[in-house]
């Protein structure tokens, strides 16, 4: 360029130069911000629970065990966990296992599990539903845990119960942490 | 930085080729082998940060597709490195003589015809002292280059930005690009061989996987570096392309093909006067830790080649005095000290490395994204930080595998650029393949000789290989998620193997 001649400024070449150096200020700053480091025993903490891709749900009627199963499907969102719906119907010693639902029994259990697998599917997870007959709860529940090899049992319990039931619901619970192969979570229900 | 250094570099290089090649159109090839190497960034970006081992697309090949075709990827980067020592020294040297003017020397006064052959013997003598400077360095393991590594590169690339910003503010004319792209069009062998080419302004991807290991938190710090780098190169490519078709035609950097930035530096008013020797100052330096980075990583990948039993165990030996590969050193330097002497037989010494460089890059690039794909599937359960963007969810032995779609426009488009390579590179057509043959013969001969599976893979404990890369770079919130996985799967296995 001659010495006096005059700089002439074009707008495209500008806008280029403009969008040029934008971009590389942004690609530049992007690169060299970095999010810090995670500890180890915080990254353990934080992968368990994400590694959990099966969850049971043990359910009951008149039990209100919905919450645990919005609890539940909330724990595995993340990781699109599949939710295993288990009905556990108790059977009394005095029937064979094997005998034929009263109607109304199939009908609560339709009914519990029509309503926790709407919960299911509207947090977008996979939900499998079982019906299960056992002379007690707890077997029941340590049965499934053994069939289906859940990483974690979500457990509801009301915290209004009744003395004997109570009792019973301790007992089972108890039974349960002791012998489950997997993680357990009960979460006794607001009153 | 290590990598962000030879990003720099590439521009310095290939403008003039490129440009050279594809005339006024050079903008379009930029951009057309730019969109190709911004899916092979992010396939690279993927595997660097989900396996930060040195070795780059060797070992994903590896890996991905077992021993041989590790062994095919391996051959052609280490051809790609010998030639990057060649390449870059050979231009370090031609922006040096940028500066022989302003002592009052003219370069082309060193020009000798010996009957049909005609060289600059000085440019010849400077390079080949660059290369012997190189191994010296290298036998010896100077450390202190780090540093001087980053702040050159961080010089160079506020340089670069510099010289677009300035370029198309004050002497960018876009009437002058629309008349070189109408009036100069190239042929469409010229134009094939021009976006061949380009593809060596985008390197740097290998240097950034070599270094992954060495990254504290390379998990975290890869997939940013990486795409940085990949978007910068990209614009920084183009840019430059198109700022130099509309400040000079593009005949004037055609014929400085050893120094073009400095050239077109030199024409931007204002700042040009200086510009011009700055840039050749910087672009001589950048090249030089280019060069050094072909001597470096050609070293570290036969040696890890070497311990995967590709190779003898002669090249792991090392100096017993410097602890650095004394062997690989000497011999691959050797390689691209015939490399440069018979390249500057040839009427472009240049375009004759470049033409070597693109095949043995293509031929790479093209298994790598094989690696890839083949990857997600037989090792779904590893981590990976960055995914290439586009997948398809498919099941997969109770995996959700995620297919990358882009992968497969990634491969046809290296498969292209590595057609348009045979078909237009005289020189590459023939040696690219010629030296991956000789490679080949050589590695079934050493695996016959150990009694070693010629085209199956020994057994490699993988998942042991990437808990401890993991827990050495610190990177503890993938190892927990791998350790996770892998119990996860294995419970998964128990279940199917019990319901079987």
């Amino acid at each position: 360029m001659s010495p006096g001649a005059e700089l002439v400024v074009n707008p495209f070449g500008a806008l280029i130069a403009l969008f040029f150096a934008v971009s590389m200020l942004v690609l530049l700053g992007w690169m060299l911000w970095l999010p810090r480091p995670v500890a180890q025993p915080v990254a353990r903490a934080r992968r368990s629970v994400g590694g959990v891709r099966r969850i049971l749900v043990p359910l009951e009627w008149g039990v209100t065990s919905d919450r645990a199963v919005e609890l539940a499907s909330r724990l595995g969102r993340e990781q699109h966990a599949d939710i295993y719906l288990a009905y556990i119907i108790e059977i009394p010693r005095t029937r064979a296992l094997n005998a034929p639902l009263q109607e109304k029994e199939s009908e609560q259990a339709r009914q519990t599990l029509r309503c926790a697998e709407q919960i299911v599917k509207l947090n977008r997870l996979r939900a499998i539903t079982l019906v299960e007959r056992s002379r007690e709860l707890s077997e029941g529940i340590l049965r499934l845990a053994g069939e289906f090899q859940p990483d974690l049992i979500v457990i509801g319990v009301p915290s209004l119960y009744s003395t004997v039931r109570g009792l019973m619901g301790m007992i089972t619970l108890e039974t349960i942490m002791r012998r489950a192969p997997c993680e357990v979570l009960v979460s006794k229900m607001p009153g | 930085m290590w990598g962000f250094a030879d990003v720099g570099a590439d521009a310095f290089v290939g403008l003039g080729l490129v440009l050279a090649a594809a005339q006024g159109a050079a903008p379009l090839a930029f951009a057309f082998a730019g969109i190709i190497y911004i899916m092979i960034g992010l396939a690279y970006t993927e595997l660097a940060s989900s396996f930060p081992v040195a070795g780059g697309g060797q070992y994903f090949a590896q890996r991905g597709l077992g021993d041989f075709w590790g062994f095919v990827t391996g051959s052609a980067l280490v051809l790609d490195y010998t030639i990057d020592i060649a390449l870059f020294a050979a231009a370090s040297a031609g922006y040096a003589n940028f500066l022989l003017p302003y002592f009052g020397v003219a370069p082309d006064s060193f020009v000798v015809v010996l009957g049909p052959v005609k060289f600059n013997w000085l440019w010849l003598s400077e390079t080949l002292a660059i290369i012997s400077f190189l191994v010296w360095l290298n036998i010896r393991g100077i450390r202190e280059s780090s540093r001087v590594n980053e702040w050159v590169g961080a010089l160079v690339i506020l340089t670069e930005c510099a010289l677009i910003v300035m370029g198309f503010l004050f002497a960018w004319d876009p009437e002058l690009v629309g008349a070189q792209f109408r009036d100069q069009a190239p042929s469409l062998n010229q134009f094939m061989y021009g976006s061949s080419l380009a593809i060596i302004s985008f390197v740097g991807l290998e240097s950034i996987s070599q270094a992954a290991q060495e990254t504290r938190r390379p998990a975290t710090i890869v997939p940013r570096t990486s795409l940085a780098l990949i978007f910068s190169v990209f614009l920084f490519a183009t840019g430059f392309s198109l700022l130099a078709n509309g400040v000079v035609p593009w005949q004037d950097i055609a014929a400085h093909v050893d120094n073009p930035l400095a050239v077109l530096a030199r024409a931007i008013p204002l700042i040009g006067e200086a510009a011009g020797p700055i840039t050749a100052i910087l672009g001589a330096l950048i090249l030089l830790i280019s060069a050094n980075s072909g001597v470096m990583s050609v070293s570290r990948l036969t040696f890890g080649m070497s311990q995967f039993g590709q190779l003898p165990q002669w090249f792991q030996k090392v100096h017993p005095a410097y602890r650095t590969p004394v062997r690989t050193i000497l011999l691959f330097s050797g390689i691209a000290v015939v490399q440069t002497v018979l390249a500057f037989l040839t009427s472009n010494a240049l375009g004759t490395l470049a033409n070597m460089y693109a095949f043995g890059a293509s031929l790479g690039y093209l298994l790598v994204f094989a690696a890839l794909i083949r990857l997600r599937f037989a090792e779904p359960v590893v981590p990976r930080p960055y995914l290439v963007p586009f997948n398809i969810e498919v099941p997969w032995k109770g995996h959700r595998v995620k297919f990358p779609v882009l992968a497969i426009f990634g491969m046809a488009g290296v498969a292209l650029i590595l057609g348009m390579v045979v078909w237009t590179h005289e020189i590459g057509r023939i040696a690219g393949p010629a030296w991956v043959i000789v490679s080949l013969v050589s590695y079934i001969i050493y695996r016959a000789m150990k009694r070693m599976p010629l085209f199956r893979s020994v057994r490699h404990d993988w998942q042991g290989e990437q808990m401890r890369v993991l827990e050495e770079a610190e990177e503890y919130d993938l190892l927990e998620q791998y350790k996770t996985a892998l119990a996860s799967e294995s419970r998964w296995r128990a279940r199917t193997a019990r319901s079987k």
